[in-house]
């Protein structure tokens, strides 16, 4: 059973800001449901709310960072991303400030339905020149990104996660390192964020039967890839892509294109497919939209020529809900 | 129908909501349940519901290949049509609804879950809703579209938007105001629910945005002030609306914690926009449910 900490970001926020004293956190209205309560607490002359109104927000970031300042604006990855997405292509990515975007509720985490379920953020982040894109996994991720991303010059997108959270790691984040969970070179699975703790019982429940069954969990969507990666890759047979992202322009389309210019293994998207999406449980949706820990097992039995599928809900589902804890605001 | 009962059954239906799913925007309810039933009682000219009492299941999104179903079926074919744009009151929308008989109550149960269409923030698939707005101050601006819209093809009836006070402090409200006064339309009023509140506590403190009539009226629109749950100061208002040669919006000062005793210990502490209950708030609200 994974360890579960409770706000990982709150408390990293608070430390990151303490030492670095000119950071400041920008909100629009979803201050203690984005972790951001404790800094807004400690650091009320660094706390700026906004209110709902997401575009002068942006706007004012952009302005913020040109005087010296790192302004950092976590809100739901649907108000962080889409709603001023403008704004910030062209005064946050285009001069190419610091500034730094967290979007909570990634993917199909919420039961808040479409206006909620941030299922295109990566992408249009990725899209951005300048822009660096990554997606938290675990506590640990989301205890050491607002550290591990201070230097970089440029604007970073960060798609997070809040509440209660599984620690799945130990080493601190490192933008542009993939941690690889498993070895295997045969069939090799590539997972991001909110599906890795599902992916890791998944793959290690099937590592008896298929011992060269690879898993890289990977943070840091652009720039994509390291050489370990590269290598990993090169080596499989069939690659499976797992995103709880619409798979056209998230995970699987960056390794599309990078199996584009090295050709070698097959690719499988397991993601959200081409269609706007409709609230419910997680684990309902995850179901509706076969990205769940069933669809992943059957795609690897393939992927190995079996095609026996194995039975419905036969694992200990553990992709742990990232949210819902007593101290939000709201029922997202 | 009567306006009172239709108000008394919003709020007591909403709690059950609240009771039964260990959550839910109960405040919304509460502060706007005499706002929702006069429109439904006294104002809107709606036909006949056009879609089943209970809603059938999830189908699908709206794509090229299905019908999808569309919450507006639940509102009739006009000639009055009703925009909810915070989708946070979808719980109001569906309890109101079943007290004017267009839903029936068990729905409110079997079809909040998993694969049904009542869902926590209302899209346009949920019975009632006409724009998926759960990205606030969406469905105004498209409600000003299909006002020219009706304008051009001269089709009788008004647009009537129920709009939230936190709603005004996002920038597309403005532009919306301003398209719909500078084509001088005559068919569509707003009801602005200014409940004072937003998720993270009272609006004064953390955006203010007063005063607000004054800026309606900026704006080019009509602005009456008024009590918002006032049954009657709310129907005279929507009748002077109806008659105006501006488009008018009607700005209604609600208490989001009347109804219930716990909501305005809830108010104080800036914990009002969902409400997840403690055992306390649950064992009061079921006593004070009981005694009704």
């Amino acid at each position: 059973m994974n360890e579960i900490i409770v706000k990982p970001f709150a408390s990293a926020l608070v430390k990151h800001g303490m030492a670095h004293e000119n950071v400041v956190v920008v909100t629009n209205d979803l201050t203690a449901s984005c972790e951001a309560d404790e800094f807004a607490s400690t650091f009320p002359d660094r706390f700026i709310s906004a209110g709902m109104a997401e575009q002068g927000l942006v706007l004012a970031l952009s302005g913020l960072a040109r005087e010296g300042l790192i302004p950092i604006f976590p809100s739901f990855a649907v108000f962080t991303t889409r709603r001023p997405y403008e704004q910030i292509a062209l005064t946050i990515a285009y001069p190419n400030l610091p500034v730094r975007l967290f979007g909570f509720l990634p993917g199909l985490t919420t039961p808040g339905g479409v206006s909620h379920q941030a299922t295109d953020d990566i992408g249009l982040m990725k899209q951005l020149p300048n822009m660096t894109v990554i997606e938290a996994a675990d506590a640990t991720d989301m205890e050491t990104v607002i550290d591990g991303v201070f230097d970089m010059p440029g604007p970073v997108y960060i798609r997070s996660l809040r509440g209660m959270v599984p620690r799945l790691f130990k080493e601190p984040f490192e933008v542009g390192k993939s941690r690889e969970i498993f070895a295997g070179d045969r069939v090799l699975v590539l997972v991001t964020g909110s599906l890795t703790a599902m992916a890791i019982e998944t793959v290690e429940s099937l590592r008896a039967e298929f011992n060269d069954l690879g898993l890289i969990c990977i943070n840091t969507l652009k720039p994509f890839g390291d050489q370990a990666l590269f290598a990993a890759i090169a080596k499989a047979k069939v690659v499976i892509t797992l995103e709880n992202h619409l798979v056209e322009s998230g995970l699987a389309s960056a390794t599309a294109m990078r199996l584009a210019k090295f050709p070698g293994p097959t690719l499988v998207a397991i993601g959200i497919q081409d269609t706007f999406t409709h609230g419910g449980s997680f684990e309902y949706l995850l179901k509706y939209y076969a990205i769940d820990a069933n669809r992943l097992k059957k795609e690897i039995f393939y992927a190995y020529g079996k095609s026996l599928a194995p039975k419905d809900d036969d694992l200990n589902f553990l992709a742990k809900r990232s949210e819902l804890n007593a101290n939000v605001a709201e029922g997202l | 129908m009567n306006s009172g009962s239709v108000a008394s059954e919003i709020r007591l239906l909403a709690a059950e909501w609240t009771i039964r799913a260990n959550g839910g925007y109960l405040a919304q309810a509460c502060g706007s349940a005499e706002i929702f039933a006069t429109l439904y009682c006294d104002v809107l000219d709606l036909s006949p519901s056009t879609a089943p009492l209970i809603p059938p299941k999830f189908e699908s999104v709206p794509n090229n290949f299905r019908n999808e179903i569309r919450g507006e079926s639940w509102l009739g074919e006009g000639p009055d049509l009703f925009v909810l744009s915070p989708a946070h009151y979808g719980t109001t929308q569906y309890c109101a609804l079943v007290a004017i008989g267009r839903l029936d109550k068990k729905a409110l149960t079997s079809e909040s879950g998993d694969g049904g269409l009542l869902e926590l923030i209302a899209a346009e698939h949920s019975p009632g809703i006409v724009v998926s707005s759960g990205s606030l101050a969406t469905a105004l601006g498209v409600s000003v579209g299909r006002a020219i819209a009706r304008k051009i093809k001269n089709i009788p009836g008004n647009i009537w938007v129920f709009l939230s006070d936190g709603e005004l402090q996002e920038g597309v409200t403005w532009e919306s105001l301003q398209l719909a006064s500078s084509q001088s339309l005559k068919n569509i009023n707003i009801i602005v629910d200014v409940n004072g509140m937003q998720v993270d506590g009272q609006m004064a403190q953390l955006m203010p945005i007063e005063p607000i009539v004054d800026k309606f009226e900026a704006f080019g629109w009509n602005a009456i002030e008024i009590d918002g749950n006032n049954l009657e100061a709310i129907r005279i208002a929507c009748l002077e609306a109806k008659n105006s040669n501006l488009p008018t919006a009607i700005i209604c000062r609600t208490k989001p914690w009347l109804g219930f005793s716990f909501l305005k210990n809830r108010w104080d502490n800036n914990k009002l926009h969902f409400i997840r209950l403690t055992d306390d708030e649950r064992q009061d609200l079921i006593s004070e449910i009981k005694s009704l």
